[in-house]
């Protein structure tokens, strides 16, 4: 028996520029289209999330300022490193770290765990693996009140470079929303993805600046390790906020924000093309 | 009155069997790696062909044994499966009441729970406000809808469910198997509420195996085996085939 497992294939020929772009607005399209669902999903992540918990919202406050006390314990106080605004840096790299990878984390299991829902009602998939990246969001807008503390403490003050945050936020949420998509149907057919996923996490976490910051790095280095489009956000977002200098290049930039662009394209295409056959298998 | 609210094509629906990933990712690469193909059936073609149109403002019960593909028909209706050849095309807005519950949530309240549910089929913030009292009232369930949906027995869920879903005025509702829950009185009252939605000019499509509950409501039954379509005819007519279908065949005598 033969058949075409995706039609999109057989119908399309290849993929170029413009049918991406239509992709990605039609899934854009489809989160507006289906707003209230969104509103109520991420509404809903956040109830569940701190429901029934007695500290509820401060949890999203303590998990990362405990994970800034084991590093300012292990850099500072054991290995003398690091300097002086130490815990200042650590925070303002895990945040946003953990919206890069909470992100993809939540993105691999939005099928999965959804599948009660997915096989019973017919809501446009993506509006179950985007409403996590837009959780997310809020997550991270909320524990940047975490920030404020350390800000007062070591005397930062934020200056006019913080207008850049914003294009670190989305370049971030970007990239990993077209992993997400991916990662999301992959999950169904291959529930290995899901474990894999977890450990590559955790060593890119140690290849991106959290714990350390771009000036810790070789110079000869920077070049290779701003090539990682996720380093170049994590490093523009702390520099924004403590408007410190940017290490990196104009075309650093142009190379994240292309890579961002390209992972939502590519993000789409392989969602539209991998989605109903992991429906099937849910 | 005779446009074709439904019109299913030539629709054929294959899954994948479980095998296909049930090593994951090992498997896989073993597989390659080797270079023998699977044994056995790697597919399993649910629906081989079917082709039903059904009219604006008609009931059509589907009709057939576990298996046959009737709740994967509803599916492909409902936008749920693409299918994999042929075509569906549906006028209007559609309700599925696929199962009742779908979209709730265990750590979320009865109210917050219907807010939730009402979103997921299609009702925006204002119809749900407008109508939660009714859906309230329906579901019949007192204190318990201000409290956590883990608390609530099958019965009640399956109550809030059905109140839920029948609030939406779609022009096609789905209904699979949702009527068999809950006690015999809110069955009786499940079963005059679609009576209702049907007396106000909606297309319905039914799975049940309540044969009594078909002949009531449908005007037209479809028997489907084995992902086919078998025949299509006036309730009496085809619940004698579907009992000659499924009657057991007598042993062979013993010599």
């Amino acid at each position: 028996m033969t058949r075409s497992l995706d039609p999109e294939v057989t119908r399309g020929g290849g993929p170029c520029i413009h049918e991406a772009e239509d992709l990605v607005l039609s899934l854009l399209g489809n989160l507006a289209r289906y707003r209230y669902v969104l509103r109520n999903f991420v509404v809903r992540d956040l109830k569940v999330k701190y429901r029934e918990t007695v500290l509820g919202y401060l949890w999203s406050l303590l998990e990362p300022m405990s994970l800034v006390l084991v590093y300012w314990f292990v850099f500072v106080v054991i290995a003398r490193r690091g300097g002086v605004d130490y815990p200042l840096v650590v925070i303002l790299g895990v945040l946003p770290y953990n919206l890069f990878s909470n992100t993809i984390l939540g993105g691999a299991t939005s099928l999965t765990g959804n599948a009660g829902l997915i096989r019973r009602v017919y809501i446009p998939r993506e509006v179950f693996v985007l409403s996590g990246s837009i959780s997310n969001l809020v997550v991270y807008s909320l524990s940047m009140l975490a920030v404020i503390p350390f800000m007062l403490y070591y005397r930062a003050a934020p200056g006019v470079s913080l207008v850049l945050l914003p294009l670190a936020i989305v370049g971030l949420l970007t990239l990993g929303s077209g992993i997400a998509l991916v990662v999301a149907c992959a999950n169904v057919l291959y529930r290995d993805v899901g474990y894999l996923l977890k450990v590559i996490i955790r060593l890119f976490f140690y290849g991106t600046p959290v714990i350390f910051t771009a000036e810790m790095v070789p110079e000869r280095l920077r070049d290779l390790f701003f090539l990682n489009p996720v380093s170049v956000w994590i490093s523009l977002s702390r520099c924004a906020i403590l408007d410190r200098p940017l290490l990196f290049e104009r075309s650093h930039l142009l190379l994240a924000a292309l890579a961002s662009v390209l992972s939502l394209m590519l993000g789409s295409i392989l969602f539209r093309r991998l989605e109903n056959r992991a429906v099937k298998s849910l | 009155m005779n446009e074709i609210a439904i019109d299913v094509r030539e629709v054929e629906v294959c899954f994948p069997l479980v095998r296909f990933r049930a090593g994951g990712i090992k498997e896989a690469f073993l597989r390659a790696a080797r270079r023998t193909p699977r044994a056995g059936p790697t597919e399993f073609w649910a629906l081989k062909g079917v082709t039903l149109q059904v009219k604006r403002g008609e009931v059509v019960g589907l009709l057939g044994k576990n298996g046959s593909g009737k709740s994967t028909l509803l599916r492909v209706i409902a936008g749920i499966y693409e299918p994999d050849r042929g075509e569906v095309r549906v006028e209007g807005r559609i309700s599925a009441l696929l199962e009742l519950g779908a979209g709730f949530r265990d750590e979320l309240n009865g109210l917050e729970n219907i807010r939730l549910a009402g979103a997921v089929i299609g009702l925006s913030p204002l119809e749900i406000e407008s109508q939660i009292e009714d859906i309230e009232r329906f579901a019949d369930i007192g204190e318990f809808i201000h409290q956590p949906l883990r608390t609530y027995s099958s019965g009640m869920r399956a109550r809030l469910g059905f109140a839920v879903a029948s609030s939406v005025r779609p022009d096609v509702l789905l209904i699979d198997e949702a009527l068999a829950v809950g006690d015999a009185q809110f069955r009786e009252r499940s079963m005059l509420k679609v009576e209702e939605m049907v007396k106000s000019g909606i297309t319905v499509v039914i799975v049940s195996h309540n044969l009594g509950e078909l002949e009531r409501l449908c005007h037209r039954l479809v028997l489907i085996n084995a992902g086919k379509v078998l025949g299509s005819g006036p309730p009496q007519e085809m619940l004698a085939e579907y009992k000659a279908l499924t009657t057991l065949p007598k042993p062979a005598p013993k010599t």
